[in-house]
């Protein structure tokens, strides 16, 4: 079995050949592996494309992920300023909807939404380094790209701390953004996978958190649309992952309602105890600790870790290995190796 | 006897009305302390306070979440605008100063303003530098205000490295400052392996961390 088909099969809750191995996003890590930057890449689709590809030749995970870090980057279509900086992610400036005012200005400006994406610079880096990606490894590797869920996005464009407030006090403006997200989050995926540029989505829905909202908000504020979007993507025949930060033990049961394959848990989580509660409904991903084993153990550690994991999560396929969130950018060659190469030997 | 009743109605009505983040009421409350003339600073810490505490706790078992406490918090501070103008400056209170900030690439400040808020309930001097803030900034503006603790919040993985140069950086030029990080991907051993003097547990407890800050501080005031 092919590396790619390793993981499609893992999503399919089926039985791979062997455990998948993957990181997640990694694009801080790369930025930094390789002496690129967020923005000195805009405009330069074969370099970026040519850095995952050529970066994956060294960590060799199944799964890699164009256009990691940019998530915040979308809104610069829709009058986001984005601010770019030696080190991290880049982020929006200034949140763009605040008040039912706000909401009708942004319909008026933007009615379409797909246009709008389709002039960014950026994202047209994007869909065009996935292509190139696509040609290069997508015959052995699992292509893919990385965006915010539509919560998480909404929060960015709404301002995280007063979206958690209007939660309560304005719900229908929340969720109107949210719809917004959502539709920016789907045409953003939905060229690339129309062009076969990649076969599976990759959504972090990092605000969404279990340690930031309650599983009664998760599931009245993230998961309907995390559903909604996921089924337009089962739409186009496209492979569902998704990653949720923080402790969502008590959410484990709303999971499999958001329409994903795979859920990439929070080293928060047992592996276990999701493996049980949901482990018939959906493929799970995880969760070795990003910084205290990864970043701060030794290759010996991280092999350890992965077995682990595996013990707890990998019986009857369904299962997928990998941190339970982004690397650190000290992260080490070795330790990303030793990681990922115990779940590819690791054979059924 | 019937005004200390009223002043114990007051202090649960202040009390309960941050738990119930109802800001309304918290306003009613402290206007009455104000007007019947009860003490500010009793009203703040038996009332207010002991309303936070509440919601932190409530907050560890998972009744309440980051939404809950934001308005909790909310209404808090409604009630803080009202009563602090009248405090009086009492001796013995915990004084100082503290610089806080998040580190640069990070902009998850939520945990940084709750812990921002019980050092201002505490009394303290603030020097709140906000998110994303540029290592150089957090030595300058130590050396500038002379505080005597630096708070340092991280919530990514990708960003809180960052913070083992700052706190060396700090030391090299004030080796007397105390430094405590915290932040979702924060530990103990780390704080001790890069040489900070605390750490708060996670975002969760932020509040929780907050006061036992404030606490640690007083009894360091008082070795």
């Amino acid at each position: 079995m092919k590396p790619k088909e390793c993981v499609l099969t893992a999503f399919e809750n089926k039985v791979p050949e062997r455990v998948p191995a993957i990181i997640y996003g990694g694009g801080v890590w790369t930025m930094k592996h390789t002496g690129n930057t967020f923005d000195g890449l805009i405009g330069k689709p074969q370099e970026m494309a040519e850095m995952v590809v050529k970066v994956n030749e060294e960590i060799k995970s199944d799964m890699v992920y164009v256009g990691s870090g940019y998530n915040n980057v979308q809104l610069q279509a829709f009058g986001g300023t984005i601010k770019y900086r030696p080190v991290g992610a880049p982020d929006l400036e200034e949140p763009l909807i605040q008040s039912e005012d706000d909401l009708e200005r942004f319909r008026e400006k933007y009615p379409d939404i797909k246009g709008e994406l389709a002039k960014d610079p950026v994202i047209q880096t994007i869909w065009e380094a996935a292509s190139i990606v696509q040609q290069k490894i997508g015959d052995e590797y699992l292509v893919s790209a990385t965006a915010w869920g539509p919560f998480s996005l909404a929060a960015q464009m709404y301002g995280v701390e007063k979206m958690m407030q209007d939660m309560f006090k304005k719900g229908d403006l929340v969720n109107s953004v949210i719809e917004i997200a959502a539709d920016i989050v789907y045409y953003f995926y939905e060229p690339m996978i129309k062009a076969g540029s990649i076969q599976a989505t990759a959504i972090a829905d990092a605000t969404a958190s279990g340690d930031l909202i309650s599983p009664r908000m998760f599931k009245k504020f993230a998961v309907p649309w995390l559903k909604s979007f996921h089924d337009r993507i089962e739409a186009l025949g496209c492979g569902r992952f998704l990653h949720i930060c923080g402790d969502t033990t008590k959410s484990l049961d709303f999971m499999p309602d958001s329409g994903a394959q795979c859920i990439a848990l929070d080293m928060k989580v047992d592996l276990a105890v999701a493996k049980e509660k949901i482990g018939d409904r959906m493929c799970i991903g995880g969760n070795t600790p990003p910084v205290f084993v990864l970043n701060n153990g030794t290759a010996e550690d991280c092999r350890k870790s992965a077995l682990e994991c595996i013990g707890k999560a990998a019986a009857n396929g369904g299962y997928v290995l990998l941190p339970g969130c982004d690397i650190p950018p000290s992260v080490t060659v070795e330790n990303i190796d030793a990681y990922l190469s115990t779940g590819r030997n690791y054979k059924y | 006897m019937a005004n200390a009743e009223r002043e114990k109605e007051l202090l649960e009505a202040l009390k309960q009305s941050v738990i119930d983040y109802d800001e309304d009421a918290v306003v009613e409350a402290a206007k009455a302390v104000v007007e019947e003339g009860f003490d500010a600073y009793t009203a703040v810490f038996d009332g207010l306070v002991e309303g936070m505490n509440e919601v932190g706790r409530m907050y560890e078992e998972q009744e309440y979440f980051v939404p809950e406490m934001l308005m909790c918090a909310d209404s808090l501070y409604a009630g803080l605008d009202i009563l602090k103008p009248h405090i009086e400056q009492k001796a013995g209170g915990i004084k100082g100063a503290v610089v806080m900030g998040v580190v640069q690439g990070d902009v998850h400040d939520i945990g940084k303003n709750i812990v921002k808020m019980m050092f201002d309930v505490a009394g303290f001097d603030v020097h709140d530098l906000g998110r994303d803030v540029p290592m150089e900034k957090f030595v300058e503006e130590q050396l500038k205000t002379d505080s005597e603790l630096v708070l340092l919040s991280a919530m990514m993985t990708t960003t809180m490295v960052g913070m083992k140069d700052i706190i060396a950086k700090i030391k090299e030029k004030n080796p007397k400052v105390k430094i405590m990080i915290g932040g979702a991907p924060v530990s103990e051993d780390l704080a001790d392996k890069w040489g900070a003097d605390g750490f708060a547990k996670d975002a969760n407890n932020a509040l929780k961390d907050a006061l036992n800050m404030v606490k640690a501080l007083k009894d360091l005031q008082q070795q």
